[in-house]
């Protein structure tokens, strides 16, 4: 776990991912009030099956969006906001590539319900650009180990590894494997990746970031 | 063409060599060359927009207007099509495209064969009217497995090859292939010995699937954003098809998420989806987004065939191999050629003897997979060779260094067996050590062939203000060509490749190759040298290259705005060795109470001739070798037997390997300049692909002294061949 005595914890790494960590769920989603004001039955909100309006906030920008339930968060990023970091590989969790940060937790976002991400943070690997998009660490740590090839899996890649340095400063090679394991990559750069994520927690810990 | 005298070899072993090398060609660059920024560590130039999300894939392309298409497809191999009802589909909301591939009488060969495409303003719109779409197929017989395709009576695949049995892995029969004298060789052996192999169906599994945006232009012609190994071969299908001219066909892949050999031409091996949207987007004037979904990739999207190998081995007591002979079986689903497995030509094996035969099944097409037949055909003669060394007692390296003549790959044997401790950890007998869970340590060859050709160009562009600019048409898939091509620029102009801007995958820029064969870096590599040499005389005259600063300044100085310099290869030059080479050694460990193989490390030691960027090199040999672990241990395509389904069309049930399976792999450039070319680059793709599976398989049987002949070396095997082997 993060020590504010090495200076850098979950709250201050997330904030170096150009966030703002707020705390959980909204009580009651905006579309289900609007059903509640509009006279509906008392009882769980029925939702859909049509389009339904709500917003998420991605990336510190809150979206409005109007999806019909189904919509997975994954479809809301690339479909509707335009971020097109997360990938769609197996759409049902298998292969990570679409992880993003929910509340700081790395999650597949293709197995979240874009409603269900009403009022929580959601931060993708584009998320993760500083100001005057300076690149984060692990950008910078990626690149310089050439821990990527083809490059698809790894926006997913990042994610997890953004996810595991907002828990620990300072990760074994085993931690990142496990923080990984999640995260297929057909080309091969998992040796690389464990290094490249342990090279940036070792920048943040410097304060670099 | 001119005489040219040149320093071949590799540290400690070079020497002069005399190469014909045409006029006007660079020199080429020696063991002795002193480059500044060829062979060092240079971060990929395309590293940031990937590790940031900003590179824009086929998936990602959205231009306005985006219709989004998909194939209906059959349920199920077997049988034949009845009806074909598109008409409810057509009707429904959003809906704006359906057009049928098949008909009454279509026969139905493999798990989803196309039957319509249909185009949609929304993939859930999509989704819901392909659920509209009415079919009946009339049920067939199917066969899944080689075994029952060979068997009396099986239902043929297609009705014009009943026994489903064709001679020769190419289509082309073994002509010539002399068992009897084989076999007469063999005589003379102090062992001879016969055992059978099999490799299983193995999947590509891209991340990125196949999938085209096809956009109409202003013009009457079409840009096919296309997930491509070859942006060329994406015209092929395409022009052909919708009747366009060539060059109205342009194909874009600015980046794309992996192919492994599998995505060539305008759609993928089991679908014509890419020429229906094709023709779609034409049909209505807007542009149309077809992407394979996960099922539709592992079922249709290419594969490795499978292989059973009955290899006979004759050796003597010194370690001389007098004959090998394969006879081979495998499956490339309905298609009938490429189920062939490569004998690697890497040791002096006395009199060989092969034959092939592709066996049909009702599944998805087989398509060239990194290092085609190479990791089957080397599975099994490394295996063989070490039950022969087992056979006469001999160490399995010893008996490798007696019959291999290559003098790169005896001096990576040597270097290797040091670097690994190899002698120290075979001096346990296999088997021997105590325990449940046992270490064991083995080895295997590699070998690859190319070293790219002739038929493309580099355009390198100089503008007033010194930037430069490098084009080519072909696609970077991955491995690092744009990097390796600004390597070679900046060496030659004396400037960073950091500054050097490389624009790859337009199909309007110089003619480049398709990725296939560890082609395309060697290919391009020497155009480029070509195209910079031409850029450097004309810019700075006589004057040597002497940094930025002079650089721009010469520029200033130029007329007009730009230059356009075009640089050519010629073919391969005679070179010191053909080919390329590698050893790989592998420690495993396994838990004779489980079954369970776990990789300990891997040293990779690889020659690809220069060596121009080593953090991509090098991570190309680390894929490879992470390639051969997944085939090794974990990946098997399964059919159901009654009905050729697909058990586990997904990426939950088809295994690959992932981090927590991977060790530490060392992978070691071992650098030759072999004159091939300008540059001296060859292939590094494939190679390192090819010894890795051999090498745990032999290493598994050290550990436990039981000989698992199939892969992938799944617990269950492991376990049944410790009972065999009474251990």
């Amino acid at each position: 776990m993060g020590t504010p005595d090495r200076g850098v914890d979950r709250r201050s790494f997330l904030k170096s991912a150009a966030t703002v960590a707020a705390g959980g769920a909204a009580a009651v989603p905006a579309a289900a009030a609007a059903l509640q004001e509009a006279g509906a039955p008392a009882g769980p909100p029925v939702l859909g099956p049509g389009p339904v309006p709500f917003s998420i906030r991605v990336n510190g920008k809150e979206r409005a969006l109007r999806l019909e339930p189904r919509a997975t968060l994954l479809d809301a990023l690339r479909g509707s906001c335009g971020v097109t970091g997360p990938k769609e590989v197996c759409d049902r969790g298998a292969c990570g590539a679409c992880t993003v940060l929910l509340d700081g937790a790395p999650v597949p976002s293709c197995m979240v319900l874009a409603l269900d991400a009403e009022g929580r943070d959601v931060v993708s690997v584009e998320g993760l650009l500083g100001a005057a998009d300076a690149p984060h660490p692990l950008h910078e740590a990626f690149v310089a180990r050439d821990a990527l090839q083809c490059g698809f899996c790894t926006p997913g890649m990042v994610m997890s590894c953004a996810g595991l340095l907002g828990r620990s400063v300072d990760p074994s090679p085993d931690e990142v494997r496990d923080a990984i394991a999640g995260n297929l990559c057909r080309c091969g750069t998992y040796p690389r990746v464990v290094e490249a994520c342990r090279d940036a927690a070792a920048a943040l810990r410097k304060g670099g970031k | 063409m001119a005489k040219r005298k040149t320093l071949v070899g590799f540290e400690g072993a070079t020497r002069e060599i005399e190469i014909e090398v045409p006029d006007g060609e660079p020199e080429v660059w020696g063991a002795d060359a002193r480059l500044r920024v060829v062979g060092g560590a240079v971060p990929r130039v395309d590293g940031f927009p990937k590790a940031t999300g900003r590179a824009e894939y086929t998936a990602d392309v959205a231009p306005p207007g985006m219709l989004h298409g998909r194939m209906l497809r059959a349920p199920s191999a077997g049988g034949t099509l009845l009806s074909l009802d598109l008409s409810a589909a057509a009707k429904a909301p959003g809906v704006k495209y359906a057009h049928p591939v098949a008909g009454p009488g279509t026969r139905i060969p493999l798990e989803g064969r196309d039957l319509a495409f249909l185009v949609a303003d929304g993939e859930d719109r999509l989704e819901d009217a392909l659920a509209l779409c009415r079919f009946e197929i009339e049920p067939g017989p199917v066969v899944a497995t080689v075994e029952d395709a060979v068997a009396d009576g099986a239902p043929p695949v297609h009705p014009d090859r009943p026994g489903n049995a064709r001679g020769g892995g190419g289509g082309r029969g073994n002509p010539g292939a002399d068992f009897e004298g084989a076999e007469k060789a063999m005589r003379g052996a102090d062992a001879v010995l016969e055992r059978t192999y099999r490799t299983p169906v193995q999947v590509h599994t891209p991340l990125e699937p196949h999938g085209v945006v096809v956009r109409p232009d202003a013009d009457g012609g079409i840009t096919v954003f296309a997930s491509t190994q070859g942006t060329f071969s994406v015209i092929d299908g395409i022009a052909g098809a919708l009747r366009l001219e060539r060059d109205r066909v342009r194909v874009v892949t600015e980046n794309m998420g992996g192919g492994f050999g599998c995505k060539f031409g305008a759609s993928a091996p089991g679908s014509s989806f890419g020429v229906e949207a094709a023709r779609a987007a034409v049909a209505l004037g807007a542009p149309v987004r077809a992407m394979f979904d996960r099922r539709e990739e592992m079922l249709l999207g290419g594969n490795r065939p499978s292989s059973i190998q009955t290899v006979r081995i004759g050796v003597k007591k010194d370690g001389t191999v007098l004959g090998y002979t394969v006879r081979a079986r495998g499956t490339a689903g309905i298609a009938e050629r490429g189920a062939g497995v490569a004998n690697p030509m890497i040791y002096d094996l006395g009199k060989q003897a092969k034959e092939e035969v592709a066996v049909l099944t009702h599944a998805g097409p087989a398509a060239a997979f990194r290092a085609p037949g190479h990791p089957q055909g080397s599975f099994a003669l490394e295996s063989a060779l070490d039950e022969a060394a087992d056979a006469i007692g001999m160490d399995p390296l010893e008996l490798r260094m007696r019959i291999d003549r290559n003098p790169i790959r005896q001096a990576q044997y040597r270097l290797g067996a040091g670097r690994f401790g190899w002698a120290v950890a075979r001096k346990v007998k296999p088997g021997a050590a105590p325990g449940p869970v046992k270490r064991g340590v083995g080895m295997g060859s590699a070998i690859w062939y190319q070293g790219g050709g002739p038929g493309s160009a580099v355009e390198v562009t100089v503008h007033r203000d010194g930037r430069v600019e490098v084009a080519n048409g072909a696609q970077d898939i991955g491995t690092g060509t744009r990097t390796v091509l600004a390597v070679i620029v900046a060496e030659v102009l004396g400037l960073d490749p950091g500054e050097i801007r490389v624009r790859l995958g337009r199909t309007e820029w110089p003619s480049g190759p398709g990725s296939g064969g560890s082609t395309t870096a060697p290919s391009l590599g020497p155009c480029a040298r070509a195209a910079a040499e031409a850029a450097r005389e004309a810019i700075l005259g006589e004057k040597p290259a002497a940094g930025p600063a002079a650089w721009r300044a010469a520029c200033a100085r130029m007329d007009g705005e730009k230059r356009e310099f075009l640089g050519r290869r010629p073919p391969q030059y005679g070179q010191f060795q053909g080919g390329v080479a590698g050893v790989q050694f592998a420690e495993v460990e396994v838990d004779t109470e489980t079954g369970v193989v776990r990789v300990v490390r891997v040293l990779a030691i690889q020659d690809c001739g220069r060596v121009v960027d080593r953090l991509t090199a090098e991570s190309q040999v680390i894929g490879g070798v992470i390639n051969g672990i997944s085939m090794a241990l974990f990946e098997e395509r399964v059919l159901d037997r009654r009905t050729a389904r697909m058990l586990h069309a997904d990426l939950e049930g088809y295994r690959i390997a992932g981090a927590k399976d991977v060790p530490d792999i060392e992978a070691v450039m071992f650098e030759v300049a072999n004159a091939g070319n300008s540059v001296g680059m060859m292939g590094l793709g494939e190679p390192p692909k090819v010894p890795t599976a051999g090498a745990i398989a032999n290493a598994v049987f050290h550990a436990t002294g039981a000989r698992v002949r199939e892969l992938p070396l799944s617990p269950a095997r492991v376990l049944a061949a410790l009972a065999e082997a009474g251990r």
